[in-house]
C-alpha cells in the first residue's frame, strides 16, 4: 500500500536525495510532505495522515531527538515509524532513540537499496 | 602506520565519490592561488573526544556541480544558488560525520553543528592555502581545499 511519507531535514538537498531515493528503490509512496525541523514535522504530522518519518537528527529550532520525545510523549512512535537518517554518530544518542521507539537508522551518505531495506523493515512489507 | 592527513584525505574522498560520484586526488596550493574569482567556504563544528571543526572552500561555480552530481541533474538544472550553496554544506556534513569517528574512533559519540556558509576573497583564499592543516584537492578538475582546526591549536 502506497504511504504518505514525511521527510524532516533542514537540508533542501538531502530532501531532495531522499526523495529520489525513495523513488529509485521503488518505495510505493503516495504524497511526500516535507518539514525542515521538527517543529515543522509535528506541525504536519498534526494536520495531514502521515504513514512514516525519515528525519535527521541535527536541525536548527527542533532537531530530530527533540522531535522524537515529543512524538513519544504524545503516543505518536507506535503509530508511525521514524527513521533516522543522519551523519551524526555515537551509540549513546542511538541507543536513546532506540529507546524511545525510533524504528531505523541511516547513516549517510546511503544508497537507495539501504532505504529500501530499511523502510520495509520498518513497515514489515515483504516479510 | 597512516597518519591524521592520510584518514583525512582518504575518508573524504571516499564519501566525495559515494555522495557526489566525483573524483579527487590532493593537489599543489598553487592551483588555489591560480584560481581567481569567489570563493564559498562551508563550516560544521564538532564535539566529541576530539572539538574542533571542518571546513570545506570552493569555487562557486563549483557548487551548482557538486548539487547537481548529488542530485543526478545537470549544473544547469541548478539554477537556484542556494539549492547549490545548501550541496556544499552537505557534503561537508556527510563528510564530517564520517572523518570524525574514523580519527577519535568509532566507538565514541560526537555530536555535529549546523553547517553554515561565508563567501571568501582570492585574497582570502590565496591566504588560507598556504595555512598548515589544510589540504588542497583537485576535484574533477576544480581545486578545493578542506581544513581541520581542532581546539586548542590554530589549525592542525
Amino acid at each position: 500500500m502506497a504511504m504518505n511519507i514525511l521527510l524532516v531535514d533542514d537540508s533542501i538537498t538531502v530532501r531532495a536525495v531522499v526523495k529520489k531515493a525513495l523513488q529509485l528503490a521503488e518505495v510505493p509512496f503516495d504524497r511526500i510532505f516535507q518539514a525542515g525541523n521538527g517543529a515543522e514535522a509535528l506541525e504536519i504530522i498534526g494536520r495531514e495522515h502521515v504513514d512514516l518519518v525519515i528525519s535527521d537528527i541535527v536541525m536548527p529550532e527542533m532537531d530530530g531527538e527533540q522531535m522524537v520525545v515529543q512524538m513519544a510523549e504524545e503516543g505518536l512512535l507506535g503509530k508511525i515509524p521514524v527513521i533516522i537518517v543522519s551523519s551524526a554518530g555515537g551509540g549513546q544518542r542511538l541507543q536513546r532513540l532506540e529507546a524511545l521507539g525510533v524504528s531505523g537508522f541511516i547513516h549517510k551518505p546511503f544508497t537507495p537499496e539501504q532505504i529500501r531495506e530499511t523502510v520495509d523493515q520498518v513497515t514489515k512489507v515483504g516479510t | 602506520m597512516e597518519t591524521q592527513a592520510n584518514t583525512i584525505e582518504t575518508v573524504f574522498l571516499g564519501v566525495v565519490e559515494k555522495l557526489a560520484f566525483m573524483f579527487g586526488d590532493p593537489c599543489d596550493a598553487n592551483e588555489i592561488r591560480d584560481t581567481p574569482g569567489s570563493w564559498v567556504r562551508a563550516t560544521i563544528e564538532f564535539e566529541g573526544t576530539m572539538t574542533g571543526s571542518f571546513s570545506l572552500t570552493v569555487p562557486e561555480a563549483l557548487c551548482a556541480e557538486i548539487s547537481a552530481n548529488i542530485l543526478g541533474l545537470e549544473p544547469n538544472d541548478i539554477a537556484d544558488s542556494g539549492l547549490a550553496r545548501d550541496s556544499l554544506k552537505e557534503m561537508l556534513n556527510v563528510a564530517c560525520g564520517r572523518v570524525v569517528p574514523a580519527l577519535q574512533g568509532a566507538e565514541h559519540d560526537f555530536d555535529l553543528g549546523v553547517p553554515f556558509l561565508d563567501e571568501l576573497s582570492h585574497a582570502d583564499v590565496k591566504e588560507l592555502s598556504g595555512l598548515e592543516g589544510v589540504t588542497c584537492f583537485d576535484l574533477d578538475g576544480s581545486p578545493i581545499m578542506l581544513g581541520l582546526s581542532l581546539q586548542g591549536d590554530e589549525v592542525c
